[in-house]
């Protein structure tokens, strides 16, 4: 299915990737360095294996980060009129 | 006092979200979008595949909203690739979009930005606590999650599975068919008949 940058990835190793990545597993820029360079190819990848895009849980180091991002929209959502 | 007003998009999130048919998450927190040119190279450059049809008319919709923001990296990005048309894209698009956050927040002492990133990335990777002071870090589900707790979307699983689901059907249409084995069969017997009858 894709081809890493000088040699032929398997079917086996790119599902592994993409159901690690799926889980939460691996990041996008991890994919992205073994050759699964196209964010489509990965969303199709999934799409195949029957997976939806990850949605990171509210933890890890960034948490903070996040939580005042969520925020931002949160208050920008209130603001604005539904169209 | 902190003035709301900016999210800047990577190209992933806009990539699924497109697929999805769902770009109007992005705007309708009525925040300003920033695409750094370089995202949306990156999102456009094929547009025959699905979605960047898509996000050039949701863009064009928005007009005023949705902004596309030239960046040094794209510039850049360019004059390598006139000189190596090989050249890859490959994590322009993040530094695109640091390069406008930075240049937004400078111009505006007030402005609290947010980036919108991939999932996985945003939840661990180390140059989300680098970000500069007033800029805050989001992700694509988190968007959606938010949307939805809002009651402005029904489902954030509905749309990522949706992405996922086209993207596939793309992919499929354009992977030579399974059935070229039988269409050369086919072929064979066509010439075999007689065109007389």
């Amino acid at each position: 299915m894709f081809e890493a940058e000088g040699k032929q990835m398997t079917q086996t190793d790119t599902e592994a990737l993409l159901r690690q990545y799926a889980a939460g597993d691996i990041t996008w820029t991890s994919l992205r360095g073994r050759g699964i360079t196209n964010y489509r190819d990965v969303l199709a990848g999934l799409g195949e294996l029957g997976l939806r895009p990850p949605t990171a849980p509210m933890d890890g180091p960034n948490i903070e980060a996040r939580s005042r991002g969520r925020a931002v929209v949160r208050e920008a959502l209130a603001r604005a009129k539904p169209t | 006092m902190t003035q709301l007003g900016l999210l800047v998009t990577d190209a992933s999130p806009l990539i699924t979200l497109a697929a999805a048919d769902a770009l109007e998450c992005l705007t309708m927190p009525g925040l300003r979008v920033v695409i750094p040119d370089m995202v949306y190279f990156e999102v456009t450059q094929d547009l025959a595949k699905t979605g960047a049809e898509g996000i050039v008319q949701w863009a064009r919709r928005h007009a005023g909203q949705v902004e596309i923001v030239v960046t040094s990296t794209f510039a850049e990005f360019q004059v390598l690739r006139g000189a190596e048309p090989s050249t890859r894209s490959r994590g322009r698009g993040e530094l695109a979009a640091l390069e406008v956050l930075n240049a937004e927040i400078d111009k505006n002492p007030q402005l609290e930005a947010v980036l919108l990133f991939e999932d996985n990335d945003v939840r661990t990777r180390r140059f989300v606590r680098g970000l500069p002071e007033r800029v805050t870090a989001l992700s694509t589900g988190d968007l959606l999650h938010e949307l939805e707790a809002a009651g402005r979307i029904q489902s954030s699983d509905r749309i990522l599975d949706l992405a996922a689901e086209k993207e596939r059907n793309v992919e499929r249409q354009r992977q030579p068919s399974q059935d070229d084995a039988a269409r050369r069969a086919i072929r064979r017997q066509l010439q075999r008949v007689d065109p007389g009858g």
